[in-house]
């Protein structure tokens, strides 16, 4: 009984940062199409090596990033702009 | 015929590879109607290569390749070059091709199926056929190379007739008169692969590899003449996938389906050649005591084989294909392999001189002119330090268990089996 007190806890815990978290950045392929021509769009393609290179699907405009050294660019981009990460 | 398809299947793996195909195309976009005579040239020095390397007057019976750089070069240099570069060759490039073969699997066909899934379970398929034998390894690679085969022949007969590209091929040449030393001495590693073999008989083998190699180079140049036709040459300099932009712009998205076949053919048969051949230079290194042995027969090139499987399986779970640095290491597995070449012709001439057999002096030069080619592309790459860095490790990886192996490995398992 004790443990499936502390288990229950444990699980709870475990959700409250996903119940306070933000609402959810993701955007589908659609919205992404109607905001190509955008000019307040900044497009960036943070793939790395093979993951891009073998690629053949490359977003016209992107930008291409390194995902890894977000705090190297995370400055670079007007924060009024909409930024759209993608990588897959 | 039988024999002529297993001599020819396994070197032409690299040759037609996706990675040769992707360089294939940034050396035309490069060089514009100069990639016909960087072509040439790098044809040229593999064919004396091989004139040396499988010259008929080197033993056959009794002598295998290893055994003669052995004897020349003695057994340290032959060693340490071999493991580096056979064992950086098999693992790095099989992990960017089969890599490479999961990307064309969820993008031209199934994009349901997991990149790396495919990628795994393409190791997974090499590796057991590979457990399963050399008459399997070798049915495996004729299928796969027949593949390719047919795939780059529907390509290069459906360009040529689709438009009027014999006529503008000669117009090319006078265009873009730059000439990129770089690229056109990168040409060598389009023709690797030759020293790869199912034997070590001699006979007929050189003839068979001379044809090869000029079949190779007229489809190189028909591919590149293809290439200029249709796409600009900016793109084909800068993209990284030249080889699908041609196919698609001959034949749309049928083109496109076949160059996915070819790209995964294509990563399977040069995974599976340089399973069997790292495997088979190992088991001969091992039958002169020049490297571990812990089982016999057929068990010992297995463990040698899911060893390799087991590395390049970390390689790729561990992120390395999403890294940047994965191309430097594969160019610099690739010079290795050149310099390894360079060591074998040089150990091939020498034996060839003192049994006073004629024109030797070529495979001197050839051997210098190998090794220069090592030394100038490594110093001329964009990422130099990156990639001496991991030229020097590698050898230097290499000589130390060579040093370890031969001085003290070596000698304790003798002593401990004598007491």
């Amino acid at each position: 009984m004790r443990k499936a007190i502390v288990l229950f806890f444990l699980l709870l815990g475990l959700s409250v940062p996903a119940a306070f978290g933000g609402e959810d950045l993701r955007m589908d392929k659609e919205s992404l199409l109607s905001m190509l021509d955008s000019p307040d769009l900044v497009l960036l393609d943070v793939r790395a090596g093979r993951d891009w290179s073998s690629s053949e699907f490359k977003i016209k405009g992107a930008i291409r990033t390194p995902g890894s050294e977000f705090e190297s660019w995370s400055e670079a981009y007007p924060k009024d702009k909409n930024i759209v990460l993608y990588c897959a | 015929m039988k024999s002529l398809l297993y001599a020819i299947s396994l070197p032409i793996a690299w040759m037609l590879s996706p990675e040769s195909l992707v360089l294939l195309g940034n050396l035309a976009g490069g060089n514009g109607g100069y990639v016909y005579t960087s072509l040439v040239v790098a044809f040229v020095v593999s064919i004396l290569c091989v004139s040396v390397i499988r010259h008929p007057a080197l033993p056959s019976d009794h002598l295998t390749e290893t055994e003669v750089m052995v004897q020349e070069i003695g057994p340290f240099a032959t060693l340490a070059l071999t493991l580096a570069s056979r064992i950086s060759v098999t693992l790095l490039v099989s992990t960017g091709l089969l890599v490479t073969a999961g990307f064309a699997l969820n993008e031209i066909f199934f994009y349901w199926f997991p990149n790396f899934g495919f990628a795994f379970l393409l190791l997974a398929f090499v590796l057991v056929v590979n457990g399963m034998g050399k008459k399997w390894v070798l049915v495996l690679q004729c299928l796969l190379i027949g593949l390719v085969v047919i795939g780059i022949m529907v390509l290069i007969f459906s360009g040529i007739i689709k438009s009027d590209v014999m006529a503008d091929g000669v117009v090319m040449m006078g265009e873009y008169p730059k000439l990129s030393l770089p690229l056109s001495v990168s040409g060598l590693l389009l023709f690797l692969g030759y020293d790869i073999c199912a034997s070590s008989r001699q006979q007929g083998t050189r003839i068979r590899l001379y044809l090869l190699l000029t079949a190779v180079l007229l489809v190189f140049a028909a591919w590149s003449m293809l290439s200029l036709h249709y796409i600009p040459r900016p793109k084909l300099t800068e993209s990284t996938i030249p080889h699908l932009k041609l196919a698609k712009a001959i034949l749309g998205q049928p083109g496109r389906l076949v160059m996915g076949g070819i790209i995964i053919a294509g990563a399977g048969a040069t995974v599976n050649a340089l399973f069997f051949y790292s495997t088979r230079i190992l088991v001969q290194l091992s039958a002169q005591e020049l490297f571990p042995s812990f089982f016999q027969g057929k068990w010992q090139s297995r463990t040698l084989c899911l060893a390799m499987a087991a590395a390049i399986g970390f390689l790729m779970m561990s992120g390395l294909a999403g890294e940047e640095q994965l191309e430097t290491y594969l160019r610099g597995a690739l010079l290795l392999w050149i310099l390894q070449l360079s060591a074998h012709c040089f150990a091939a001439s020498r034996y060839l001189q003192k049994q006073q057999v004629d024109f030797t002096v070529h495979g001197f030069i050839v051997s210098l002119l190998l090794l220069m080619s090592f030394l100038y592309l490594v110093l001329v790459d964009h990422q130099v330090m990156l990639l001496i860095g991991f030229c020097v490790l590698t050898l230097s990886g290499a000589v130390l268990f060579s040093f370890a192996w031969l001085k003290v490995g070596r000698r304790f398992l003798k002593r401990r089996y004598k007491t």
